[in-house]
């Protein structure tokens, strides 16, 4: 096969592969990480994982990791939460004002903001 | 005019001069001594007696570093302006350790022959005596007005004013976010016992890849310190660690840091050792030691007092029960380099 037909079914299989537009959706039982999340965009109603930081002022984001000062900080890619209970959080420690904790949450993603379903 | 009232872009810009003056008289092969340039470091010092610096440890009483409540204090904050990933390799290099005439006499050759492994102990050696001494924690205010604890260590430099710890020690990480305030760094810290009393810090440096992204392959950060009430400067009261970049990733190493969460209290020096691995590109290493201990120093090569700094503590991994397990750090390459280089001769 010539380079030009290599180059020509290349061409085919992406232009194919773009023609659903937009940005994928993930609705799906696994959930994704925070840095997934902000790559991917998806559109829709997703779940996503990660560690949580609330404020006092009731202020929250959903980070890819924890840094680890006392009381840890948000480490890494973060989205902020919008109406985030902190109940949701699994082994909710608080200190110094700050609850964390892990979750899973479902919600919509807007810019760098997740707004909880 | 004292370095610490100039702007940001000028500080900026020296900082790049730093690197580029420095880079390659650090970055040499195993073994090399720091460049020693005290004279010209004298006139751009700040003492420890200046208001502001007085303002910050009178800040930080005993009760104020276990429940703290914020006041303004500004730093100046420059950071590295480096076009190359930290993580990136190139000719390996390492600064000696240094320790003072007064802390040699308290028999630094004694080696620690206790290895914990993943389930941190207690440091057994004095608080003053490195590492003890070299060691020390972090207090600091955030830009969301609460109070947060890291810990740190002193590096050896031609300053003798550096304390290495995590970039989120010194910066909350990303654009939007600042540089902390009210800095503080207690050597030797132990049951509330400042031997060497409390240090405040006159720069905070960190990489761009953190302070603009919150990137952790660049959560390293470093303190200039100012010089105590007598002028002294600390690595010249408490010792300083060596430091060393673009070694191998995989090291056996001493993990230092003051745990305070649960089932800790931060008020005691612990440690781990072990031998560190890829976890995804950054340095891993199992360990049990909880929050608090972020930016405490991961010693190559440790005989029992010094070793080299190879990394410092960045995030903390827990399994499904909550029980903390593992730290990752950031791999020390070019990035660790060139944030030494810029803050060696301040």
């Amino acid at each position: 096969m010539s380079h030009r037909s290599l180059a020509a079914i290349a061409f085919l299989v992406l232009a194919a592969a773009g023609c659903g537009g937009g940005a994928p959706e993930h609705g799906g039982s696994t959930p994704l990480s925070v840095a997934e999340a902000l790559r991917t965009r998806p559109t829709g109603v997703i779940a996503v994982r990660g560690n949580a930081i609330v404020h006092p002022d009731g202020s929250a984001r959903l980070c890819e990791g924890l840094a680890g000062s006392y009381p840890p900080q948000c480490g890494g890619k973060s989205v902020a939460v919008a109406g985030l209970d902190p109940g949701a959080l699994e082994h909710p420690e608080t200190a110094g004002g700050i609850t964390w904790g892990e979750a899973t949450l479902r919600g919509r993603l807007s810019g760098d903001v997740l707004t909880l379903d | 005019m004292s370095l610490r009232h100039r702007g940001p872009t000028l500080l900026a810009v020296a900082a790049v001069l730093a690197v580029a003056l420095t880079g390659t008289a650090v970055a040499a092969t195993p073994s090399s001594a720091p460049v020693s340039n005290a004279a010209a470091n004298t006139g751009k010092r700040s003492a420890a007696t200046d208001a502001r610096s007085s303002s910050v440890v009178r800040y930080w009483t005993a009760e104020r570093m276990r429940n703290a409540i914020p006041i303004e204090d500004k730093l100046a904050k420059p950071s590295i302006n480096t076009s190359m990933p930290a993580s990136e390799k190139g000719a390996a290099g390492r600064v000696a350790s240094a320790a003072p005439p007064a802390l040699l006499q308290k028999g630094l050759a004694q080696a620690a022959t206790l290895l914990p492994g993943s389930a941190s102990a207690e440091w057994p050696g004095s608080s003053t005596s490195p590492p003890g001494s070299t060691a020390g924690k972090v207090f600091f205010t955030a830009d969301d007005g609460l109070n947060y604890v890291c810990s740190g260590s002193t590096v050896n430099s031609g300053g003798k004013n550096v304390v290495f710890t995590a970039g989120h020690c010194v910066h909350g990480g990303g654009a939007t976010r600042h540089y902390h305030t009210n800095w503080a760094f207690v050597p030797g810290y132990r049951d509330n016992v400042r031997p060497y009393g409390t240090w405040t810090a006159r720069q905070l440096w960190t990489l761009n890849g953190w302070s603009n992204s919150a990137d952790r392959t660049y959560d390293i950060g470093a303190a200039v310190m100012n010089t105590d009430g007598l002028g002294q400067r600390i690595v010249n009261r408490v010792g300083g660690q060596g430091i060393e970049w673009n070694w191998p990733l995989s090291q056996f190493v001493y993990q230092f840091g003051y745990p305070q969460r649960t089932p800790f209290n931060g008020e005691r020096l612990r440690y781990c050792t072990g031998t560190t691995f890829s976890d995804g590109g950054h340095e891993g290493i199992n360990c049990n030691m909880t929050e608090g201990a972020s930016g405490g120093p991961w010693l190559d090569d440790f005989n029992g007092t010094f070793g080299w700094l190879d990394s410092v503590n960045s995030w903390v991994f827990w399994d499904s029960n909550g029980v903390r397990f593992k730290w990752n750090g950031p791999y020390f390459g070019n990035g660790a380099m060139n944030l030494y280089n810029a803050v060696a001769n301040l």
